[in-house]
Formats: structure tokens, sequence, C-alpha cells
């Protein structure tokens, strides 16, 4: 599964941000798949291979997590806190990307075992960059951990 | 010719024999006697003559001279043969008579020197027979010379039949050795010295004894004399040094260098040996303050020509104490009349001189008590003053002429208060007094000028020199009569204040019975007095609340058993069954016959207490109150984060849409939008954009207001270079110049915070200034008490009076976007930043000329 190009799973509500993210995708020139998920419990339905993502060639495992906070049914902050419980998953980065700035939200994230944390810009150039960042980053630079 | 060698001859023979008649002359006198001499002179005389008159003659010859020398011719030889014969002769006589004369001169020598010697002296035979006796023996016995020749020498000397023992005489016979022997003997009232010299005869055998005896009587008691004296001499220096006075001699000289001490110097630490050295002088050791006057005195004396003088002065002893020395000094002069030394006897009379200083000390203490006391003190010889302290004037008021030799009882009114007559009483306490009973009692005065005064009096025996006295005391007892009235009134106030006072005030024993409780206990507790006395405790106690009964039961007997405080609050019900509060306070006070006794007040309390419970409840209510408003400002605050949290989120979401559509608009259909199409997406980017930086405005200012901040120590000086890091985007694109007057000090504030404020003033400062100007911003700190104030000075366009203080707030702005865009948050966020920590800004400006805008933060200070 690994030989293959990574699976970035987003976590995101607004359709707007997921249009934008993707087009940010698009730009930079990524072409690692991407799998969208809409509130906290389909994230963690996702993760956890439950239905209606049990098909894990349809619904591979991510190499890496873009988790936005504020969700409806389950927040990102619960999300995290599951799957760094979860052994199998513990290891795969989170990548917070948010519109919150408040320190409580940003100091919980990184206790909970978030691997970064980002806001999302207003402008579409700022998020561009991001985008390009991550995929520097996080997707070439970074080594990746084994994922059981 | 022949005869001429004659008369030459003849010349000279004649000549030679004169010469020799000439040596004979000087023959000695027991050769040849005087008139032999004479004879022999003449014919030496005639032979000269005869010789020289031949001379003459066979010079020029006469006749005359010629028959002359016949004549002597025919004369002189039986002259000269008589003349030898004469020698002959004479001589044999000379030299037998000589051997007579000397046998006789020597006999007559001893006799002579025999009888000369001072010491009767005797010769004796062996047998102790005297043979002779000299003069001195005949002295000495009183007997005659030829009484005593034939007697025994002891007979004579010791008046014994027998030699004494220890007789030389008797020992030379005893030991059977001829010698010389000595022996001192007293006897004839005289001592002597005996000696016995043996004289042997011409066969060697003892003949006789040659027996003297010296008198020695006046060399022994001389000498018995010198050893008493010595002894007396050694007597007197015991004496002396067993003594407290010192003998000193003093040589006149400077400084009195010492010569001769007693040995008892030692009193005074020295040793004789300490001035014999001379290593110190008699001058050093008097007391420095005394050394002047003594060494004027001894000149003066001196001068005078006194003999003796006596000085009074203090040396110090060798271990630095200083004494007291009476000195009686004799001087001592030469023949010329020049004082040589001086002598004198030392007396240590420190004890005498403290004695005296005692005593004088103890009389001046006495005489001061006795004149500065506060009572009269008075003697008194039979009923008479005879002495009195300056108390006793001023008691009386008179002077010491008036009151002396007068009487007590003319110093009181005719009758004291008990009615008896003054001098009566009086006479009859004297009486007692002097019976030896002390008397006291109180007395009524007069003063000199009439006053009357009451006293107290007492009365007791002294014994004076003439014999015995009364000393009264009188004290003025006017004050204590006026105090003791004063207390009466004072008891009098007191009785009518514990009656009135709205408290009750009561006295109890331990086994509760009451003896003592004011009577407006009746208005509080509605039973009487008299009641309360008669029920006791037990009615007391039994109309206590039945929940607060046992407490106050507890408490009263640890009162008396623990001495423990005792003050309660508690119900109580009145006669009339109403229930009061009364508060109770009471302590153990005295003891009487073995039972203790509380002294205590109560008062009625109720209306406190009531007043009490309406506080109490309305206290209740507003803590109630309190807790519900607090509820709902905590509610409301977290409404308000919740708030910030939607903004923060919800609010951008569609900004970013937005602006992100916008600009894929324009990105993505570029070539279908025409140059206005493509201003109205930027138009929509920008607004989006002013709108994210608002809302970022806006939520920094919130977060500031909740956010925990926590004071630190910092350094502006990295808060400075942080914000010039952080501004150097405007910075370069305004070519604003920049100064930082460094060192900046520290300050106590939070980092964040400070930056972000910081961060808006140079904003600020290098954004509001006149197009084509650049900007130039100096920042520097001043030290203001306890605080440091950083400034921020710019040359921009400055800010009207009315105008400096809204800028601090929300919102406000003073130009239009297009001019200077910004928010209008940007100073509210400096204030309320640095008003949380605790700090205070502002800005001083002047319109076109610029602006300073300061923080204000207090220096760090270690706690």
């Amino acid at each position: 599964m690994q030989t293959t190009i990574g699976t970035i799973l987003l976590v995101e509500d607004d359709p707007n941000d997921v249009m934008l993210i993707e087009r940010a995708f698009r730009k930079a020139n990524i072409a690692n798949p991407v799998q969208t998920v809409k509130d906290g419990e389909q994230a963690v339905a996702y993760l956890a291979g439950q239905e209606p993502y049990v098909d894990r060639e349809q619904y591979p495992l991510p190499v890496l997590i873009l988790l936005d906070l504020k969700l409806p049914r389950k927040s990102g902050l619960e999300v995290l806190a599951w799957m760094k419980r979860q052994t199998s998953l513990m290891r795969i980065p989170v990548v917070v990307l948010t519109s919150s700035k408040e320190t409580a939200d940003i100091n919980r994230a990184y206790d909970l075992g978030a691997n970064s944390y980002l806001t999302k810009p207003v402008a579409f150039d700022g998020l561009l960059n991001i985008v390009k960042a991550l995929n520097l980053y996080w997707l070439n630079l970074n080594e990746r951990p084994e994922i059981l | 010719m022949y005869e001429s060698i004659i008369v030459a001859l003849d010349t000279i023979s004649t000549i030679a024999f004169g010469t020799a008649l000439i040596f004979a002359v000087r023959i000695p006198k027991n050769i040849m006697d005087q008139p032999s001499k004479i004879f022999l002179g003449l014919c030496m005389g005639i032979y000269v003559f005869a010789g020289i008159s031949n001379i003459l003659q066979h010079g020029q010859v006469t006749d005359y001279l010629d028959r002359y020398e016949d004549y002597v011719e025919i004369l002189f030889l039986p002259l000269f043969l008589f003349f030898i014969y004469s020698i002959i002769t004479r001589q044999e006589l000379n030299r037998r008579t000589e051997a007579e004369k000397k046998a006789q001169q020597a006999r007559k020598d001893w006799e002579s020197i025999f009888q000369a010697i001072g010491h009767p002296t005797m010769t004796l035979d062996p047998r102790y027979g005297v043979i002779s006796v000299n003069r001195a023996t005949v002295k000495a016995t009183g007997k005659l010379a030829r009484d005593l020749v034939g007697m025994k020498c002891h007979e004579i000397m010791h008046g014994a039949d027998k030699p004494p023992e220890g007789c030389p005489m008797e020992k030379m016979q005893t030991t059977g050795h001829f010698e010389s022997a000595e022996m001192e003997v007293e006897t004839l009232g005289r001592i002597f010295f005996v000696t016995c010299t043996p004289v042997f005869g011409e066969k060697g055998d003892l003949e006789k004894v040659l027996h003297i005896a010296t008198d020695i009587t006046e060399q022994k008691r001389a000498e018995w004399a010198l050893r008493e004296a010595l002894e007396k001499r050694k007597e007197l220096e015991r004496i002396i040094n067993r003594s407290p006075a010192v003998v000193f001699l003093w040589r006149a000289a400077e400084g009195w260098p010492v010569e001769f001490v007693s040995d008892n110097v030692q009193q005074l630490g020295y040793s004789p040996e300490d001035f014999y050295s001379e290593r110190i002088d008699f001058a050093s050791i008097v007391h420095p303050d005394d050394l002047e006057r003594v060494t004027a005195e001894v000149a003066r004396y001196s001068q005078e020509g006194r003999e003796d003088f006596v000085q009074e002065y203090r040396i110090i002893t060798k271990t630095g104490e200083t004494r007291w020395l009476d000195d009686r000094t004799w001087v001592r002069r030469d023949s010329n009349g020049i004082i040589t030394h001086y002598q004198g006897i030392i007396l240590d009379i420190t004890e005498r001189k403290r004695a005296a200083e005692d005593l004088r000390e103890s009389e001046t203490r006495y005489r001061t008590l006795f004149e500065s006391a506060s009572d009269a003190i008075f003697i008194m010889k039979d009923d008479i003053f005879i002495a009195c302290n300056q108390r006793t004037l001023d008691i009386f008021a008179c002077t010491r002429e008036q009151i002396i030799r007068d009487s007590p009882y003319e110093f009181s009114p005719p009758f004291q208060p008990d009615g008896r007559l003054s001098k009566e009483k009086a006479l009859q306490k004297i009486k007692a007094a002097f019976e030896g009973k002390p008397q006291f009692f109180e007395w009524r005065h007069r003063r000199y000028d009439g006053t009357l005064f009451d006293a107290e009096v007492s009365l007791n025996t002294v014994e004076l020199q003439d014999g015995l006295h009364l000393q009264a005391i009188v004290r003025d007892i006017t004050y204590r009569k006026q105090a003791e009235e004063a207390l009466r009134e004072s008891e009098e106030r007191y009785r009518l204040l514990v009656e009135n006072i709205p408290s009750v005030t009561w006295t109890t024993s331990e086994h509760g019975k009451t003896t003592f409780i004011s009577p407006n206990v009746e208005k509080i507790y509605g039973y009487s007095q008299e009641e309360i006395y008669e029920g006791g405790s037990a009615l007391w106690f039994g109309k206590i609340h039945p929940d607060d009964r046992e407490f106050v039961r507890e408490s009263f007997e640890m009162m008396f058993t623990k001495n423990q405080e005792f003050d309660f609050e508690y119900r109580i019900q009145r006669k009339d069954g109403e229930w009061i509060w009364v508060r109770d306070m009471a302590m153990m006070a005295f003891e009487k016959d073995n039972i203790r006794y509380a002294y205590g007040v109560f008062s009625n309390i109720t209306d406190r207490k009531r007043a009490e419970e309406e506080l109490r409840k309305h206290r209740e209510q507003l803590e109630e109150l309190v807790t519900e408003r607090t509820a709902e400002l905590q509610e409301a605050n977290s409404e308000l984060e919740a708030f910030s949290s939607s903004v923060s989120h919800d609010l951008r979401a569609p900004l970013r849409a937005m602006q992100g559509f916008a600009q894929a608009l324009m990105e993505d259909y570029a070539e279908k939008l025409n140059t206005v199409g493509k201003d109205y997406g930027h138009r929509i980017v920008d607004a989006a954009q002013r709108m994210e930086t608002l809302i970022e405005d806006l939520l920094t200012y919130s977060r500031l207001s909740r956010a925990e901040i926590r004071l630190a120590p910092i350094g502006l000086e990295s808060i400075v270079e942080e914000v010039l890091t952080q501004c150097q985007g405007e910075i370069k694109e305004k070519k604003a110049e920049i100064t930082v007057d460094k060192p900046l000090p520290q300050v106590a504030g939070h980092h964040a915070t400070l930056v972000q404020s910081v961060a808006n003033l140079v904003g600020n400062a290098v954004k509001f200034v006149a197009p084509e100007i650049q900007p130039r911003v100096h920042i520097y700190a001043e030290e203001r008490d306890k605080y440091i104030r950083l400034l921020v000075k710019d040359n921009g366009i400055g800010i009207e009076p009315e105008h400096q203080e809204r800028i601090f707030r929300v919102f406000e702005r003073l130009h239009g976007i297009e001019t200077y865009p910004g928010t209008g948050i940007g100073l509210a966020i400096v204030r309320k930043g640095i008003t949380r920590m605790g700090g205070k800004c502002g800005v001083e400006s002047t319109p076109d000329k610029g602006s300073a805008f300061w923080v204000e933060l207090p220096k760090w200070e270690e706690k």
C-alpha cells in the first residue's frame, strides 16, 4: 500500500474550504489522492475502517491527515484524542488546519499529539503556500512511520 | 843641717802629738771622763802652740819662744804620763760601776714597770703564795702591800680557800704544763681577765708566776652596752617593722632619694631595694595631684627653719592603689645649718580618711534625710523644741527662732477635736513617750499664722549626749484627709452609677449564692433583688433556656475551678414569661473565708440579637445574590468565549470563500473578464482582506481581556529588536529611519503582549507620516519613579489635542481608509495590553510636528 502514492485524509466540513484546498492541491501539482470526510464521526469511521469505509482499497489509511477542529458531530480534538489512543493509527502524522488562533485550541491540539498546527489564511495565495509547504515537508521530506 | 832636721822632726812630732790629742777629746765618755778630756785639751793646745812656735822659731828665731818651748817640754812629760795613767785607771773603774748601775737600773725599771702596771699584778710562788704585789693590786683590794705578801692569791682575788674553777694557775698545776693562761673572773665587784705567765729559774724549774688580772669591767660593760644597744636597735626595728609606721630617711635632693626605709614599706607594695637601687625616688610615688603641694610645703617649711612638720598626702602604691599618708618629718642639718636629710615617719591613714569621709557622708546623708524629709521632724527636751528640720518650719509656717524654745501645744488650738485640752493631752503623750511607750496619734495643729491642720504625730525617745530627748515626727495629713473625703465621694458616685446603669452588676459565690445584685435587675429580669438573694443560682439557672443552660452552668464552674473567662450570651426567661437575650460577663474576683466570689455584669442584648439576626439574614440573601450573579457572569463569559471562538472560526469561513473564489475567478477565468470585472474581483479580495484584519484585531483585543497575564522581567531592548524585525517589511517599504537609544532598561511585563503593543506604536509611527516625507522614528526610555517609560517619537502628522484621548478607543479613526488604512483597533490593543500589565500609555503630540507615544511599565523588582 505504501508503495503507491499515499492518500491524504482531509477532515473538513466547509465545502468552500474543501474546494479551495483541492484547488490549491491542484495548483501545487500534488498527485496524492485526497479523501474528504465532512464531520468527526465520519473521520473516525474512515480511520477505523467502518461502514461505509470498510474497503481499504477504496479508502486506504492515509499517510497524512489534515484535520479541522470545528466539526459537526465530533470535534477535531475529539477525533485527534481517539486516534492517538488507537495503536494502529497513532503514528499517522496529523496536521491541524483550522481558522482558530485561540491559544487554548493550539495548546490542546499539541497536548493530544498533533504533529503540526496551521491556520487557514484568508488569502488564497496563503493557502497555496501552505499546501506547497505541506507537500514538501510532510509528503516528501518527512520519513513516514510504519503503519500497522 | 843636723839641727834643722831635728827641728823639723821635733815640729812634726809635736803637731802629730797634738793632733792625736785632739782626737782623744772625741773618746767616748765611758773611756775617758771629762777632767781627763780637759787636761788632754790643754796638752793639745800646748803642743799645737809648741809646734807652731817651733816653725816660727826656725823661721824668725826668738829666745822667748825657745825658752817657752823648753818649759813646755819639761812640763809635758809628767803630764803625759799622768794622763796615760789616768786613762787606764779610769777605764777599769768605769767598767765596774757600769755593771752595778745596770743591775740596779734593771731592778728599778722592773719595780717601776711592775708598779706602773694599771692592772692588779702579783708575782706568786708555785704554791699560790704572793711574793709581791703592785699598786693596782693594793688599790683594787684595799689592803696594804705588806699584808698581801704571803697570802694565797685566791684568798686575795676570790676570798676563797681554794683557787676558783678554771683558774689558770690551777690549770697550769694540774696539766703540768707551765704556760700562760687566761680567764675572765668576776670578783671584787669587777671583771678581770687573768693572765698567768710562768717564770722559770736558771735550772728551768718554775720559779714564780706573774699573775696579771686585767680589769676589763669597762670594756665588758661597753660590750654589754653595745650588745644591748644592738639588741634594742633590733627590737626597735622589729617594732617599727611590725608597726604601721614606716620610717624614711630622705636625702635633701631633687626627688627625695631614699637613703633608708624600714622594711615595712612593703605595706605600700614597695621593697626597700626599690628605693635603694634608686629606681624609684620618693617623689615619684607621691600622687601627681599632691606632688606640687607637698613639694611647696617642704620648701616652705625648710625655708622657715622648721625642725619638723606634718603633712598629709596621697601616694600611689606599687599595685597602683591610692593611699593617704600622714607624714611626720624631721629636718636634719649639717654643722653649717644646711639641710642634708629629712627623716620621717609615715602612717597609712587611708582607712582613717575613708572613715572620716564615710562619717561625713553619713552625717550629710542623715542631715539631708532630716532636712529634706517630707515630715516635720524635731527634737524636744521635755516639752520644749530644741531642734527641727526645714520641713517643720514649712509646715508650721514660722521661722526657726519662732519655734525653738517653744512647746508643741503652743502650736495647737486650745482644744483638740475630741474636746480635750491640747496642753493637757500633749503633756500626757509626751510623758508616756518618755516612759518608753512610743506614741502615734492624730493631732490638730495650729500654724504660726493661726490656721489649723490635721497631722499624724509619732513620738519616740532618743538618747543624745546630754540625756534623753524626744523625737517627734509630724506629718501633715490634710491631703490624706482630703483624699479620704474624695474616696468617699467617689464611692458614693460609683454606687449611684451601679444602681442606675442599665447593666446589672452582681457578686456571687462559687456555691451560687448571690451576695450583691444591682437593684435595676428587676427592670430587666422581672425578679427583684430580694427574690434573687433568696432564690440564688437555682432560680437563675432554672430560668436559662434549656439549650443554653448546661454550658452556662459548666462555664460558671470552670470560672472558679480553672479561673477561666466567663463571657457568654444566652437566653433567659423573664418573670412574665418573655424570653430575652442577655450578655453575661464575669471574672473570679476574690476569696473570702475559703469561698471564692465572682464579679459580673450582665445586660439585655435582645434588641442587638434581633438586629444581628436580621443582619445575618440580609447577608445570606446577599451572598445568594452574589453567587447567582457570579454564575451569570461566568455564563456570560463563557458565552463571550464561545462567541469569540465562533467569530474566529465561522466568521472567517465565508471570508475565505469570498476571497478564494474571487481569486479563482480572476485566475481561472481571466480571459473572460474585462478590466472592470477584474477590478471588481480585486475589490472583493481587498474587502475580504480588510475584514480578515478587522476580525484578527478584534480577536486580539478580546483575547487581551480574557488571557491570563503573568508578569516577568523583560528587557526592553529585546522587545524593540523583535518589534523591528516584525515590522521590517513596512520599514523597508517606507524607507523609515529608526534610531534606538541603547541600552534600554528592564521592566515587569508579559512578553507577547508587550511586543504586540510596541509593534502597534512603531507601525503607526511609520504609517502616519505626510506623503513624501521620510519617516524618522526615535525609540528611547525614561525612568520615572517606579516606572520605565518607553517612548516612540515620530515626525508624523501629529494629532490634535481633542483627539489625543479618543484614539485609544476601539474603532476610533481619524483618517479615511484611502489615506491611512487601518482597523482603528491598534491603539485600543495597546491600551488594553499595557493596562493589563499594570502600566499606562499616552501620547504627546503637536499637529504637523509629530507625536511621541509612550507606554509606562513598572520596573522589575525581585520579591
